[in-house]
């Protein structure tokens, strides 16, 4: 692994992303869809500044999975199938390196498009309520995170299996990743009476917990979540994305091209 | 040491659902460092199967690859080496000098180093004028010309090329043929494979030609192509109806050369010569000339292909 | 289109289980004892009250109990169980890696022409 052909290789995976128009359409719609929260609080439904935040953190959340699985999709297969990734492989770069770089572009272009909605929130709830909410900024991080997992996990998926099927995958991995601990603490002491115990156990195990990474409720009622917490969460995220990558390695270095 | 060493190479695709399918067997070669390869082939036989173990594109089912005295797999390997691959696609949206520092950018290389080395290998390719010119907006012809500038931006000393005037008009494969032989007189080893006989018949030192996964015939072109020829080729002049309607009708190979009238070819084998050219001149006929045959390197190459396929069934 | 088609499936597959926090619904309702004594959980809840209707206190102290429980940072079992995880990737982890960077590397660079 070289870090610089990793960075080399996300740098052009961002530019491509910024020549592309759809980045700018995304990137339109989730200000757009962001801005009609604002505007929302005219039906004065409950607290404005809460209200505001959620649908806005709702909005982020989805344009961050959104944005995960549209660009990861189709990163890999597309340089395959149009070859260019064969002029890269034959130089030193390892499969690895190639992976990562791909992962990186992607994850850097989400962090880019996330900052700005984030500090944007945090200004908007500063001039609504005239105090700054600093967990806005963590759970912003932590949405970061959750791109990065699902990300690396969208990417691995896109090596076996065709684009509709990688699409369909990734989502049950993210709709169950969000499926708080209690439902799957229920359902795997449901079934272990039957032999349908260890299956459940397995898939609690192996799927993203990505409930770590939601902070809307704590944003939206007001508590405060220790650094320590955040620390713990980036690291699981990380700890996760790398483990998922690995296995990416190991499927695409036994992939002929 | 060679620049390619190859020994019981084979490859065994498999893919579910379907019947195993072997590219390579046992294929054995070396080729020497310096001067021009050219690795022959039908279509189907295995010359980009191999070409694509040795750049790390496919793993190998069995035998060894060595690039340089390193394994194939190593990717130390990659660093003195450059591949132009049978079908160039590059980023569209980079320009020729953004795709070149990215491609150029895996090997270590200084800023200053690498502007030089990107300067030198678009003037080198005759594509100093498109510098900044996006990879979309230019011909296909250019694009194979960029498609050399980066297997060799990083200077390297052996240059692997898949098929490079495949599908490019005559005019630009001079063109790219002439930039291989630029390469050759720095002192590079080309290995490359073509479809094109007459093409590495006249740039190619050594030839290795490949049958459905074997390796049929390897070795110097100059002496693979020694050698009397059995035939030769004879041109006279007649009156229309009489030698040439008698040949005909007793299937002896002839032809009129349609630019001048009354002017004919045929082949003999050169035992029959002084028979014919003396019932040419009993039949009132004038003899032009006379030529051995030269032994070409299409006639060895369909012959041994013919002669295997007719081994195989 | 096909992005749009995605992104519209995707929102309606996952709106359920990540809007509602201000809405109150709660989206993990099962029997859990409510610290009742728990005084300084009640203020805050009080504290959550502020500004909301009358009719469904009783339902709105159920949701914020309910998310108060599944917070992570705020639930002790639900914290160890994290660092549990935690553990098991960290292990994971270090075992792919030495077999991704070093063992399998071995392999490859032990041939010599």
């Amino acid at each position: 692994m070289r870090p610089a052909n990793i960075w080399q290789i996300g740098r052009l995976t961002l530019c491509e992303w910024t020549r592309k128009k759809v980045f700018y359409m995304f990137f339109i719609v989730a200000l757009a869809f962001f801005g009609l929260a604002f505007t929302l609080n005219f039906f004065n439904l409950g607290p404005q500044a809460r209200f505001t935040m959620d649908l806005s953190l709702t909005a982020m959340g989805l344009f961050t999975a959104i944005l995960s699985l549209g660009l990861s999709l189709s990163a890999i297969p597309q340089d395959l199938e149009n070859k260019t990734a064969w002029c890269l492989l034959s130089r030193p770069v390892s499969r690895f390196d190639y992976l990562c770089g791909k992962f990186l572009g992607t994850v850097l272009l989400i962090l880019i498009i996330l900052s700005i909605l984030t500090v944007e929130l945090v200004v908007v709830t500063f001039l609504k309520e005239n105090r700054l909410h600093w967990t806005i900024l963590q759970a912003g991080l932590l949405l970061w995170v959750e791109s990065l997992v699902l990300t690396a996990v969208v990417l691995t998926f896109s090596l076996p299996f065709s684009p509709p099927m990688n699409a369909a995958f990734s989502s049950f991995v993210y709709a169950v990743g969000h499926l708080s601990s209690t439902y799957i603490q229920a359902l795997s002491q449901e079934s272990r009476n039957v032999a349908g115990g260890i299956p459940v156990l397995l898939l609690k195990l192996a799927l993203p917990q990505l409930q770590y990474f939601d902070l809307k409720s704590a944003v939206v009622q007001g508590y405060p979540v220790p650094l320590g917490y955040t620390g713990e969460a980036v690291l699981y995220g990380l700890l996760y994305a790398l483990m998922v990558l690995l296995l990416g390695e190991l499927l695409l270095s036994r992939k002929d091209l | 040491m060679a620049a390619l060493e190859i020994r019981n190479l084979s490859k065994t695709y498999r893919s579910p659902g379907r019947k195993p399918f072997t590219a390579l067997r046992d294929l054995s070669l070396a080729v020497p460092e310096g001067g021009i390869y050219g690795f022959l082939g039908p279509n189907g036989a295995g010359k980009s199967t191999t070409i694509k173990i040795l750049v790390g594109l496919i793993r190998k089912t069995g035998g060894e690859a060595y690039v340089l005295g390193r394994p194939a797999e190593d990717l130390t390997s990659h660093q003195e080496m450059g591949y132009l691959p049978e079908v160039s696609t590059y980023y569209p949206y980079l320009t020729c000098r953004e795709l070149l520092d990215f491609y150029c950018s895996f090997f270590g290389l200084s800023r200053r180093k690498r502007v030089s080395r990107i300067g030198e290998t678009l003037a080198l390719t005759g594509l100093t004028s498109k510098t900044d010119t996006p990879v979309r907006e230019l011909s296909k012809g250019m694009q194979q010309r960029l498609g050399i500038a980066q297997a060799v931006i990083h200077d390297p000393p052996l240059l692997i090329l898949d098929e490079p005037t495949a599908a490019l008009d005559p005019l630009i494969q001079k063109e790219v043929r002439d930039i291989i032989l630029k390469f050759r007189d720095q002192g590079k080893t080309i290995f490359f494979s073509s479809h094109r006989l007459t093409e590495v018949e006249y740039i190619c030192d050594r030839v290795a030609v490949l049958h459905e996964g074997r390796l049929l015939l390897e070795g110097r072109l100059a002496e693979l192509l020694e050698g009397p020829s059995p035939d030769c080729d004879v041109t006279f002049s007649a009156e229309e109806g009489e030698i040439w309607d008698r040949w005909r009708n007793s299937g002896v190979p002839v032809a009129r050369i349609t630019a001048s009238p009354q002017t004919f070819q045929a082949r003999f084998p050169q035992k029959e010569i002084k028979q014919r050219v003396s019932e040419i001149l009993s039949s009132r006929g004038s003899l032009l000339s006379v030529t051995p045959v030269r032994r070409n390197l299409e006639d060895l190459f369909v012959k041994m292909i013919a002669e295997a396929s007719h081994e195989t069934g | 289109m096909r992005i749009l088609i995605l992104s519209l499936a995707l929102f309606f597959t996952c709106a359920p289980f990540t809007c509602g926090s201000s809405f109150g619904q709660a989206p993990d309702a099962r029997e859990t004892p409510r610290p009742h004594s728990t005084e300084s959980l009640e203020e805050e809840l009080e504290h959550q009250m502020e500004g909301k209707g009358h009719k469904e206190v009783h339902g709105e102290r159920d949701f914020f109990w309910m998310e108060y429980q599944r917070q992570p940072w705020r639930n002790p079992q639900e914290q160890r169980r994290m660092l549990k995880i935690l553990l098991a990737w960290l292990i994971l982890d270090a075992i792919l890696v030495l077999y991704v960077f070093f063992i399998r590397k071995v392999r490859v660079r032990g041939k010599v022409p």
